[in-house]
């Protein structure tokens, strides 16, 4: 006899499924459109503040630190907020990978917490705090881009990990309690450092956007040129980072994944760079920046966009034969959906009546 | 058993429930605390109360900092521990809910947004725009309320769901309401102790006493609403849920904390804000925050308690295991670990006990198991779900119990008896514990012996323990010693002399 038959309560042995409640495709739209919202911030934040430190004697730099710094809180919860549509939307559709994944590695994955919390006081703590010394303000952003480091180096991880189901059973044996890393490092350091290099470079844009409103335009050239050198050379080494992991993957799964849809992205990526780059080392010499830079940006953007969809093809092709969205048992709910449509389109209005009245009213003398 | 098992320093439930309850501190102040400023500064405006303004600005500061950074990130942490000690109901959690969490994002993001303008916007805008971005912060931030709260109550109560399958009667299940009416409460109760917290340090006197008069009328308001809210959340629990308030140790224990803490801090709200706001300091506004917190982690600690052993009541177990596939497995067949430690006995236990027990820590095995014997041990085992603090039924064949009884009397502490130590009464009263205490008391209120043993000796009631493995299938043979055997039976029939 099953134990259960005799457990007092009346258990529901029947019950509603674990469905998808939404169509493949709009999910997956859904995690490209706010992992690549939340890949931008996380560049604008990280990215920065590598700059601001890797470039400080850099006359351009001196002058976009103040502004920096006070916008780095905001940028973090932005970043964070941003951050948590994608991880939902992955979750519904590859939870099993996902939980399995970051199980295995779970200090890892949790020790995230404390140290975000931690990067993000420490933001706030230079962005208020008007008296500090130079040295200590910079020790402080020092600690808060080592906290970066740890955050976007165990996500990189955590996230191939997910892809590679069959080192699970493996690692798990070994340490049950949680500790351990993807065995796979020089891949994971190349795929992070991929990921670091290209928030380095989108922050070379966000340069370029400051320098465009600068009032003084010795300030202005500083910056434009700033921004551009930073952008053409971490987008370089950045593309020398990506071919050096692809050329570490597995060469079967390298061949499938240049056979799927991601060699398209991988290419208009790497198109929508170049032009980019023309056009951010040349923008110094423009008289009127914002063209330029605009036209950057949304090139830019778009690589991004594509680089996520180039993920988004790795991932199918590792879990081949483990996950199938052609299988997946959809039942959609388009009630509630549409409830988070309205919301979203009202929200968009309502955010954008906030930041236009805020940014319209005159500045406190 | 899809998924491996996290096994973390502490026990799963004190370390999601730390997290969530001091989570929830915040979060409910973060709601609380946005209709707390638009009103404050509706007030100081019409007043022109420059002095109370630039307390506010101050204020809108210290409330940003703490719930827009540890508020936030710790609601993130309930989410990525979850995730790593309840994959299974996490799933289904996000999966069902998914347009939901997404409504709740986009809250979120103008919650924060609204909250960072509108400190940034005292001096920048104008009164009339300030407050109108602080009301969009405080109805967007009780919207988010609105939707975790249909999703926390769901897990408790999820009514016709169970048949449905529905996100709507999932959402709007029968603890809806009043957990709306009772967390609203609880945020304002907040609202007002945290405002004390900053206003007990402000020189001007006067207006020292006005704001710590306004915060208690809050807070004595707000804890008014929440005794008949209270009352109608817990008639919305299933009965089995309520009568664990009643009859199990660590709900009722939970409910007393509760009741006790929330019942001095509304005396000292009266007397502290209300009736002597002058003298109040620091401390005694932070010793007030003290207890709300204290009344605070006793409502959740007991709401979780009496989900027990649920994770969604009725239909997923609190060791991620799905009721139904749990109705589903054969007898025969032994449970499915799809990750393995290499100790079978290990596994069952990672997978069966370690969502609720740690060897020596929180709830510890090595002391609830001390000096029982393995065969009684796994006697116990597939009559989990008989006991008074609930647990969820072990589904594996007579091979997996065999292995986890033996895993178990591995982590199981020596007998207190052979230390020699304890009085023959307290013997007795052990083994009547480790032995029959699981499932019975002897003359309380759940399954109670005294009536069933009155009048027999010693040596009866130790013929009846005896033999009590063949009285009925849901209780395990009595396997210990006879010294073991006579205490319970003396016990049973009045104690040691």
């Amino acid at each position: 006899m099953n134990v259960l038959q005799s457990f007092a309560p009346v258990l529901a042995t029947a019950g509603p499924a674990l469905v998808q409640p939404a169509p493949y495709w709009l999910l997956t739209a859904l995690h490209w459109l706010t992992f690549t919202l939340h890949l931008v911030a996380m560049n604008l934040l990280f990215g920065l503040l590598l700059v601001l430190l890797l470039a400080r004697r850099h006359a351009a730099v001196r002058l976009l630190e103040e502004t920096a710094i006070k916008i780095f809180p905001v940028a973090m919860a932005v970043t964070i907020t941003l951050g948590v549509a994608p991880l939902l939307f992955t979750q519904v559709v590859y939870g099993e990978f996902f939980y399995s994944a970051t199980i295995v590695s779970g200090w890892n994955w949790f020790l995230q917490i404390p140290v975000v919390m931690a990067v993000y006081y420490l933001l706030y703590i230079v962005a208020l705090k008007k008296n500090l010394s130079a040295v200590v303000r910079r020790g402080l952003l020092v600690a808060a881009a080592v906290g970066f480091v740890y955050i976007s180096y165990t996500f990189t991880m955590i996230s191939d990990l997910a892809e590679k189901p069959a080192l699970w059973a493996g690692l798990y044996q070994a340490s049950p309690g949680g500790a351990s890393l993807n065995p796979h490092v020089a891949e994971t350091i190349f795929r992070w450092g991929h990921s670091i290099t290209g928030a380095v470079a989108v922050a070379g844009i966000i340069v370029l956007w400051f320098a465009v409103f600068h009032p003084k335009l010795k300030g202005r050239t500083d910056m434009l040129a700033l921004g551009g050198r930073v952008f053409v050379v971490a987008a370089v080494k950045a593309t020398v980072l990506s071919l050096i992991y692809l050329a570490l993957i597995d060469r079967e799964v390298l061949g499938r994944f240049l056979g799927s849809p991601a060699l398209h992205a991988l290419v208009t990526a790497i198109v929508l760079n170049v032009v980019a780059g023309v056009l951010a080392w040349r923008v110094r010499r423009a008289a009127r920046p914002l063209v330029p830079v605009m036209a950057a940006s949304g090139l830019v953007f778009l690589g991004v966009v594509c680089m996520v969809a180039a993920r988004h093809y790795l991932r199918l092709v590792y879990l081949e034969g483990r996950f199938d969205p052609a299988a997946l048992n959809v039942v959609p709910q388009w009630g509630p959906f549409a409830m988070f449509l309205v919301t979203f389109v009202a929200g968009l209005a309502v955010l954008y009546w906030m930041l236009r009245r805020f940014f319209s009213a005159p500045h406190p003398a | 058993m899809n998924y491996p098992v996290w096994e973390p320093f502490v026990a799963n439930g004190v370390l999601i429930g730390v997290i969530a309850i001091v989570h929830v501190f915040v979060s409910h102040f973060a709601i609380g605390g946005g209709l707390y400023l638009v009103l404050a500064e509706i007030w100081a405006r019409r007043r022109n109360d420059d002095a109370h303004l630039a307390y506010l600005e101050r204020y809108s500061r210290f409330f940003v900092l703490l719930t827009l950074v540890f508020g936030a990130v710790t609601g993130v942490a309930i989410w990525v521990t979850i995730g790593l000690i309840h994959p299974v109901g996490t799933k289904w959690l996000i999966n069902h809910f998914v347009w939901g969490w997404a409504t709740e994002w986009v809250m979120f993001f103008l919650e924060i947004t609204a909250a960072m303008l509108y400190l940034y916007g005292w001096r920048r805008l104008s009164p009339k725009l300030h407050l109108a971005i602080g009301w969009i912060y405080f109805v967007t931030a009780w919207l988010s309320l609105v939707i975790i709260n249909g999703i926390l109550t769901f897990m408790l109560t999820p009514g016709g769901w169970l048949a449905s399958g529905s996100f709507w009667e999932g959402f709007f299940n029968p603890g809806f309401l009043p957990g709306m009416v009772f967390r609203t409460g609880i945020c304002l109760a907040l609202a007002g102790l945290y405002a004390s917290l900053t206003a007990a340090r402000e020189q001007n006197a006067e207006l020292k006493t006005r704001m710590l008069r306004f915060n208690g009328a809050l807070t004595l308001g707000a804890l008014v609403v929440g005794v008949p809210s209270g009352y109608w959340y817990f008639l919305s629990l299933p009965p089995v849920a309520a009568e664990q308030l009643v009859s199990a140790r660590v709900p009722a224990l939970a409910v007393q904390v509760m009741l006790v803490s929330a019942g001095v801090l509304a005396l000292a709200a009266l007397v502290l804000l209300l009736l002597i706001p002058r003298r109040t300091g620091v401390v005694a506004a932070g010793v007030m925050l003290a207890l709300a917190l204290v009344a605070m982690g006793g409502f959740e600690w007991a709401r979780e308690a009496v989900r027990k052993p649920y994770v969604i009541h009725e239909f997923l177990f609190s060791n991620n295991l799905l009721a139904r596939d749990a109705a589903a497995l054969p007898a025969a067949d032994p449970l499915p670990v799809a990750f393995s430690t290499g100790d079978r006995g290990r596994d069952l236990y990672l997978h069966g006990c370690r969502s609720c027990h740690t060897a020596d820590g929180y709830h510890p095995l090595h002391d609830y198991l001390a000096g029982l014997d393995e065969a009684y041990i796994a006697g116990i085992v597939p009559r989990l779900h008989f006991y008074r603090e609930k647990m969820p039924p072990f589904p594996g064949n007579a091979a997996d119990v065999e292995a986890l009884g033996r895993y178990l009397k591995s982590v199981a502490g020596p007998d207190p008896i052979a230390g020699g130590r304890l009085s023959a009464a307290a013997q007795d009263a052990l083994a009547f514990g480790r032995r029959c205490g699981g499932c019975h008391t002897l003359a309380g209120n759940f399954r109670p012996l005294a009536d069933a043993f009155a009048g027999l000796t010693p040596a009866d009631a130790a013929d009846i323990v005896a033999g009590i493995g063949d009285m009925s299938d849901s209780m395990p043979p009595f396997t210990g010693p006879d010294a073991e055997k006579e205490r319970v039976a003396r016990h049973l029939t009045g104690g040691a002399k």
